[in-house]
């Protein structure tokens, strides 16, 4: 049984197929289109040349479709948003904080009711439904086409926004979209509100974009389970994917980031991913792309989901270089991106980046006339140890004293950055396959199950041993290898104040797909 | 405002940030992340308007001084926004109470979330806050105040919660004060703001820390341009502070207990291989213990820094795998005196070790 990972960015959409042993069996790249199922289409066309599309069993998507959506406030639904708080909260209001375009898109409006929990996971005794449907009704006045929902205390407690959306199927269909935060998870009020009205927003979006995948595989012969990766590195079927969009938020970073290490075959590194407009470097410790330590933001909202810990350059084969007599040259941050192959000068434009310089320098396999591109051999030279010096620096701040992590390089441009292992003598090194890392690192995706409770801590080791159990148990039934399954996250925190040892303990237990599996 | 002798000065939306930065340093991780209340203050003061300050000395004697904050857990007020009545029904309550109107508010600690309670609401009210604090830090317990070694009567303190629910609470020694508004707190949810230490303008002048605001905000400031311009590292800007960078390692176990209803705990940090330093916290940080000797202890003021993004990491969101410096700043002068080190010093909260600072 085969598995296809998909990886679809905003300029490219790679495919790889691998089998059960994680051998790769075929794979393809072309260009990323509007509707995005051309694009898929044409990579399932090229791959099922060579491999027998009844051979795959599992078909694995990766993208970056949801983030662009909201960085671009495209598509977005509408969303009124319900708070269910004792205290009603007025400040912060909805939204607040966030680039004007995305919430003049995505928020049509704000209502607050009695409602949610206190800290020990007890019932607001104020919760009243009639004041709930006054509050749904003044919503959809104002136009909302979906509603998020969101108490206090959720994770603790969901029963009340279940009532909610029981009340709002009555009101508005069952067909009405409808986010309940307990659903998106995380202590924090404001992020999970964040999270849960992006969530919302983002429902069309999903469902257009990947909707008809499946009848698309299906074209194709391709009677394969259909799944994302979701932000943690681990799979969502895409019933899921299309309800919790949010989930898959940073899923494309952390591909890449795992894709990368998979390809070389190690657990712990430094991954620096270099596309056309910027270059992402980030840590995989332990299998896992090291997440950030202040709330995530996507677009400058602050979020939940963990996120990879990035540090984001502008440098990319499309950077625009510009001579300047007194400070040498200067690389970016203004980039040709999607127009690379009608502005530089090895394709004949009139603008000099980063790619001519590869080019003149030897390290890219383009074979366009060299003659065209107006920069010595030294200068081409002298720019590529430029950028090797900038990108070392950030990796040296970035892995910290962990001086014997190796240094993987992949992405599009990679062979840019040869300099790093040799003048700059880093450890590691550029997989052949580095272009499609990404689409790998969807393919080789993990499944994941978390337990997330408020206990008694009384008998801590006990309790904390029956969760982790739990957890590893959910995992497997999802399909991981109960070999291989591990605790990857645990936290026990305990509430300050309450009586009876009370802790909100999270526990993710996530391993390897077992092969071959129908999961 | 006829009770203020000079002009006021403002603080503006774009102070905020670098105000957020300078209180998590000085709240020695406590205080409370001030995450949400940053975001309120923001959104307050872009409605009324910039918040005023005053300094101490331009409070006339008999004008009324209220010390402000929230007492709760930071995991419950993660999670229970307030309804912004707490504190105009606290001013109320206390105006009532003294039948006079209060001529300015000061946060009771200078630490996290809590330096940023009053904003909103003297930005609201336009009501002064005081240049200053009652702790110069921030600490666990109420009666670890400035005002209690200055001898201010504690009494009455007032008390309300975000639904409307609130208190005026009498106690004979600050300790005994602690003790009962702790316990209010927990059966309100766990979440509540309260004022003690109402006090007069002469009295604020001898029982605050004057200037807290003011160098939350000019630290703020340098880490600020430290994080974008890269100049000036962690340790040169510590030492530029009269403190120091002790250790740089990841957090690798974070054990955490409820002991009298607080958060209490150890963090483990490992600095290189076999070798680990415990910081010991209640609330705020407390204690390093590195080889079996303590190498910082309170009062000084204890911050564990992200020294990628040079933010100071509040006790709530400490996670394992963190990288970490471990600083040490010198304590406000006031806990450097004999009185000062029985009342917050390391045997105050029984760590068996003599303060020194280092």
């Amino acid at each position: 049984m085969y598995t296809l990972g998909i990886d679809i960015g905003g300029t490219h959409t790679d495919g790889i197929i691998i089998n059960h042993a994680g051998q790769k069996l075929a794979w393809a790249k072309t260009a990323t289109t509007t509707p995005l199922t051309e694009g898929v289409q044409k990579l399932i066309a090229q791959l099922t040349q060579s491999v027998n599309p009844a051979q795959i069993g599992n078909v694995i998507l990766g993208t970056t479709h949801a983030t662009n959506a909201i960085l671009e406030a495209k598509g977005l639904l509408k969303v009124g948003l319900l708070r269910l708080s004792d205290s009603l909260p007025k400040s912060p209001t909805v939204g607040f904080g966030w680039p004007s375009l995305l919430k003049n898109a995505a928020i049509a409006g704000m209502e607050s009711t009695f409602g949610g929990y206190d800290f020990n996971g007890r019932p607001s005794s104020r919760f009243n439904r009639s004041q709930v449907q006054k509050a749904i009704a003044k919503l959809l006045d104002q136009k909302a086409e979906a509603i998020s929902v969101v108490s206090a205390f959720a994770t603790i407690n969901g029963s009340q926004e279940n009532e909610v959306a029981e009340i709002i199927a009555a009101m508005a269909g069952n067909n009405f979209p409808v986010t309940l935060s307990h659903q998106i998870g995380g202590i924090g009020f404001i992020e999970r509100e964040n999270a849960t009205l992006l969530n919302s927003a983002l429902k069309n979006v999903m469902s257009e974009g990947f909707g008809s995948i499946a009848a698309l595989l299906l074209q194709y012969r391709i009677k394969a389970s259909l799944w994302m990766t979701q932000n943690n590195g681990s799979i969502v079927n895409m019933e899921e994917a299309i309800a919790f969009p949010i989930k898959t938020i940073g899923a494309g970073l952390t591909n890449s980031f795992i894709g990368a290490t998979k390809l070389v075959g190690v657990a712990d590194a430094v991954v620096v991913d270099i596309g056309g407009t910027s270059t992402d470097i980030g840590v995989v410790e332990g299998g896992y792309a090291r997440t950030s330590l202040h709330a995530a933001t996507i677009g400058g909202i602050a979020l939940h989901c963990a996120l990879p810990d990035i540090l984001s350059l502008p440098l990319g084969g499309g950077s625009i270089l510009n001579h300047c007599p007194t400070s040498g040259w200067q690389i970016g941050p203004h980039s040709v991106a999607k127009e690379l192959t009608q502005l530089s000068q090895v394709f004949g434009g009139s603008t000099l980046t980063l790619t001519d310089a590869g080019v003149v320098a030897g390290k890219l396999p383009i074979a366009n006339d060299r003659t065209k591109i107006f920069l010595t051999v030294q200068e081409g030279d002298k720019i590529l140890s430029q950028i090797c010096h900038t990108i070392h620096r950030a990796v040296i701040r970035l892995r910290g004293k962990k001086q014997d992590l190796p240094v993987i390089v992949v992405g599009g441009a990679a062979p840019l950055l040869q300099k790093l292992y040799t003048e700059f003598q880093l450890a590691g090194t550029m997989p052949e396959l580095g272009g499609i890392a990404n689409a790998f690192g969807a393919a080789l995706a993990e499944v994941s199950a978390s337990v997330n409770v408020v206990v008694s801590l009384d008998n801590r080791e006990k309790t904390l041993n029956e969760l982790k159990e739990q957890a590893l148990r959910k995992a497997c039934e999802k399909g991981a290898d109960p070999a291989k399954v591990r605790i990857a996250q645990l936290s026990a925190y305990p509430l300050t104040y309450a009586s009876g040892n009370l802790a909100k303990v999270s526990v993710l237990a996530s391993g390897p797909r077992l092969f071959p599996c129908q999961i | 405002m006829h009770l203020l002798k000079t002009k006021l000065r403002h603080i503006h939306v774009s102070d905020l940030d670098a105000l957020a930065l300078g209180a998590n340093v000085l709240g020695s991780g406590g205080g409370g992340d001030p995450a949400y209340d940053l975001l309120i203050a923001k959104e307050q003061i872009e409605t009324y308007g910039p918040a005023p300050i005053c300094s101490v000395q331009d409070l006339a004697d008999d004008s009324l001084v209220m010390p402000i904050g929230y007492m709760g857990a930071p995991l419950v007020s993660l999670e229970l926004l307030p309804s912004m009545e707490e504190f105009p029904q606290l001013i109320a309550m206390v105006e009532k109470y003294f039948d006079c109107s209060v001529q300015a508010i000061i946060p009771f600690e200078v630490g996290g979330s809590n330096l940023f309670a009053p904003f909103a609401v003297a930005s609201q009210l336009q009501l002064p806050i005081v240049d200053g604090d009652t702790m110069g830090r921030a600490f666990p317990q109420m009666h670890m105040s400035y005002c209690n070694l200055a001898s201010i009567s504690c009494s009455p303190a007032f008390i309300v919660d975000s639904v409307g629910s609130g208190a005026i609470v009498k106690a004979k020694t600050p300790i005994e004060m602690e003790r009962y508004l702790r316990a209010l707190t927990a059966s309100m949810g766990a979440s509540t703001a309260v004022c003690t230490f109402p006090m007069t303008g002469t009295q604020a002048q001898k029982a605050i820390i004057s200037g807290t605001l003011s160098l939350a905000l000019k630290w703020g400031k340098e880490l600020q341009d430290a994080k974008y311009h890269k100049e000036i590292s962690l340790a040169e800007l510590l030492d530029k502070w009269g403190g120091r960078c002790h250790f740089q390692g990841v957090v690798s176990d974070i054990e955490s207990s409820l002991e009298g209803a607080f958060l209490s705990g150890k963090i483990t940090i490992a600095i290189e291989e076999g070798k680990n330093a415990y910081v010991y916290y209640q609330n705020e940080f407390l204690a390093v213990e590195y080889a079996g000797q303590f190498i910082a202890t309170t009062p000084d003021i204890l911050v564990l820094f992200d020294e990628e993004s040079f933010q100071a990491i509040p006790v709530e969101r400490v996670q394992y795998g963190l990288k970490v410096t471990i600083c040490s700043l010198l304590a406000p002068a006031p806990w450097l005196t004999s009185a000062g080190l029985e009342l917050v010093g390391p045997q105050a909260f029984g760590y068996p070790t003599q303060y020194k600072h280092h």
